[in-house]
């Protein structure tokens, strides 16, 4: 029999999956939906799952194929990088939402309203749980050199600072000798490097399914590392520019012109320190270019949805509205009654999503969506309106227009209500 | 706001355009879309003449096509000196900005640049004979960046290489120039006012620059039967800071 949903009664109900006893009939990995409400005080604990759809290698040739479970006692299929999660931590007794499973796929005014609120199921969970897919020998190796990282960080006394901050030549002996390591062998940067190109760091949507919860962790088949300690030595790569030494040791990733993930991760810090604070107070970047024009909090909202879009957009996404949508979803945690954001709508068709959405985006004075139109040799999308940004496409640089310096129609700024 | 007709016909006029299809004034916002159709006010400040690729490891034709373009453009548009005004421009004006090379660096890698081939005097005379009637105080003039010339001197050939091996080595300056130009984009002349500009790798002779209302920097458009296609913003140099509209402002009061 297969599988049927139950409707969901609330704007703000959930589905979450929890592992089931299995019934003896047959070995299948058994799990149960339970409808519980966001807002509910008797909200149970969960881990808001974040993993990729597809192949969890940065492999070209991935068959889709499925694998068969039992949700509510009734037949049900998943990918294959779900169901290693799910043979990993069957029996668990965690509770955890999965967007494949908790939302009926099918119906696409479930979708449309469940993305909407994305951010608060990833924001109320105890944390995200992020499934980066089945170990391997690198995987295995590089969470190890994590994990030693991490530690020797803890270890180190005042010079903390002074020994990270510090520029070292990339495999510096000095280095190791600083941290109180044992040299790593190339072979380990080799696996390190392969482990930062698993697909999971280019998704769309992992940015803000991360970004939504101070809590995360890592896990890669059944190594886990908690989030803060990920980032250590992630972010003493990125700090050190060891990202281009990292991909000279293996000129295959050249070829493949595959971004890397340490890359993508870059842009995770970026917003890091930015999350809780949304478009009142923006860091010291380019964000202040834009934010410069404006007097009040909506004026604010409109840019900096503009501006997570320009950093979050165009990583690796199955359907093209999410470009659009899973940025829109960080953004609507800082949205208040009077902001308005674009509806989520699954049932338009891209050309459309795209175009309403840049429209919408037209009220950023300066017409900073204008400026992240590509040049044509870069679009995907050939049907789009000349005017209107091809978000699939990732933008590489800086549009000239977030230069403050430029004000080539004048100093003064004329709003919709001043007249034509 | 609609003043067009007051102008004289060679001031481009304000004017209501579609980036699509041109239609009826029939929108008071300065922006509207309708059908998927932007429909904004702007003014059209030019069409491209000529356009020339930005490649870091030009060739000395290439190079040679730059001084041209420099040489063609409208020096009175600026203060500046002819071989200033293509640096910035070709930095788009962001010198100061890049903090970590410094003004006087991308000066002095420019400098080296033009100057490599300077020393060459059978290209030099090649090139200026290129150029058409050229007035002799023109030519000196034009060679001049912040304040040195950048022409050997006739009496001291020896000299002049030896200095020339003193600026910075030009792979460097190729290195840094890759990273000015952020991405290809391509180096224009415009046709009636002989700016320097900026535009997108898909920009093409013929195509028009404007400013829409509200606009940081001037976009390239092109012209089709339907409307206006959109091809991306451009830098224009000395029309970055409004001096459009204040001509404009100043035109009308007469």
């Amino acid at each position: 029999m297969q599988h049927s949903y139950q409707p969901l009664p609330g704007p703000r109900s959930i589905r979450l999956l929890s592992f089931g006893p299995g019934t003896s009939s047959s070995d299948l990995i058994c799990v149960q939906l339970n409808i519980v409400d966001l807002d509910s005080e008797c909200l149970p604990g969960y881990w808001g799952l974040s993993y990729t759809w597809g192949n969890p290698l940065p492999s070209p040739f991935s068959p889709p194929t499925r694998h068969e479970i039992l949700c509510d006692g009734k037949s049900f299929l998943v990918g294959s990088n779900l169901y290693d999660f799910l043979k990993r931590f069957n029996g668990s007794r965690r509770c955890f939402w999965i967007d494949a499973i908790c939302i009926n796929q099918n119906d696409i005014s479930e979708r449309n309203a469940q993305v909407s609120i994305m951010v608060w199921i990833y924001s109320k969970a105890e944390g995200t749980f992020i499934w980066l897919g089945e170990s391997d020998n690198t995987s295995i190796r590089s969470l190890d050199l994590l994990v030693k990282f991490a530690e020797a960080k803890k270890r180190l006394g005042e010079d903390r600072d002074k020994i990270l901050r510090k520029r070292w030549e990339f495999n510096d002996v000095g280095f190791y000798a600083a941290m109180g390591m044992e040299p790593w062998s190339q072979e380990d940067w080799k696996a390190l490097l392969d482990f930062y190109t698993r697909s999971w760091f280019r998704r769309q949507w992992v940015m803000q399914e991360v970004l939504a919860n101070d809590q995360a962790v890592v896990f890669c088949g059944g190594q886990g590392i908690a989030w803060p300690h990920f980032m250590d030595l992630t972010q003493f790569i990125i700090g050190q520019r060891w990202g281009w030494e990292l991909i000279s040791l293996e000129s295959r990733f050249h070829k493949a012109g595959s971004p890397l993930g340490i890359e993508s991760t870059y842009h995770f810090i970026g917003l890091l320190d930015r999350k809780n604070q949304g478009p009142t107070k923006p860091s010291t970047d380019i964000l202040l270019g834009i934010l410069s024009d404006y007097g009040t909090y909506s004026q604010r909202f409109d840019a900096f949805v503009l501006y997570t879009v320009y950093r979050l957009g165009g990583r690796e996404a199955t359907d093209p509205a999410d470009h659009v949508y899973a940025p829109l979803s960080l953004a609507s945690k800082f949205k208040r009654e009077e902001d308005s954001l674009p509806k989520v709508d699954y049932g338009l068709s891209v050309i459309q999503i795209y175009t309403d959405f840049s429209y919408h985006l037209m009220r950023v004075p300066r017409p900073m969506v204008l400026a992240f139109r590509e040049d044509d040799t870069t679009r995907k999308l050939t049907e789009l309106p000349s005017w209107v940004p091809d978000y699939s496409v990732r933008y590489s640089g800086t549009p000239l227009s977030m230069r403050k310096a430029y004000m080539a129609s004048g100093k003064h700024i004329m709003w919709p209500d001043d007249g034509g | 706001m609609t003043v067009g007709s007051k102008l004289s016909p060679s001031i481009p006029s304000w004017n209501n355009f579609l980036l699509r299809t041109v239609e009826a004034d029939v929108y008071p916002d300065l922006y509207v879309v309708h059908q998927n159709r932007l429909h904004m006010k702007g003014i059209r400040i030019d069409s491209i003449r000529e356009i020339i690729e930005l490649q870091p490891n030009a060739t000395a034709a290439a190079l040679f096509d730059l001084l041209r373009i420099a040489f063609h453009h409208d020096w009175s548009l600026t203060s500046q000196p002819p071989l200033e005004s293509l640096v910035r421009t070709i930095c788009a004006d962001l010198i100061e900005k890049q903090i970590s090379f410094g003004v006087e660096n991308i000066f002095s890698w420019f400098a080296s640049w033009f100057c490599l081939i300077s020393r060459n005097p059978t290209q030099l005379s090649r090139f200026r004979e290129s150029l058409g009637q050229v007035e002799a105080q023109d030519w000196d003039k034009f060679w001049i960046l912040r304040g040195k010339s950048l022409l050997p001197k006739p009496d001291n050939q020896n000299a002049a290489f030896a200095e020339a091996e003193t600026w910075p080595n030009s792979p460097k300056f190729e290195d840094s120039l890759s990273s000015f130009i952020m991405g290809r984009r391509y180096l224009a002349l415009t046709s009636t006012r002989q700016a320097l500009a900026l535009t997108p790798l898909s920009a093409k002779p013929g195509d028009e620059i404007w400013v829409l209302f509200n606009g940081r920097t001037p976009y390239v458009l092109c012209k089709k039967e339907q409307g206006y296609y959109f091809v991306g913003e451009s830098y224009l140099h000395s029309f970055m800071h409004g001096e459009l509209s204040q001509e404009t402002r100043r035109r009308e009061l007469i």
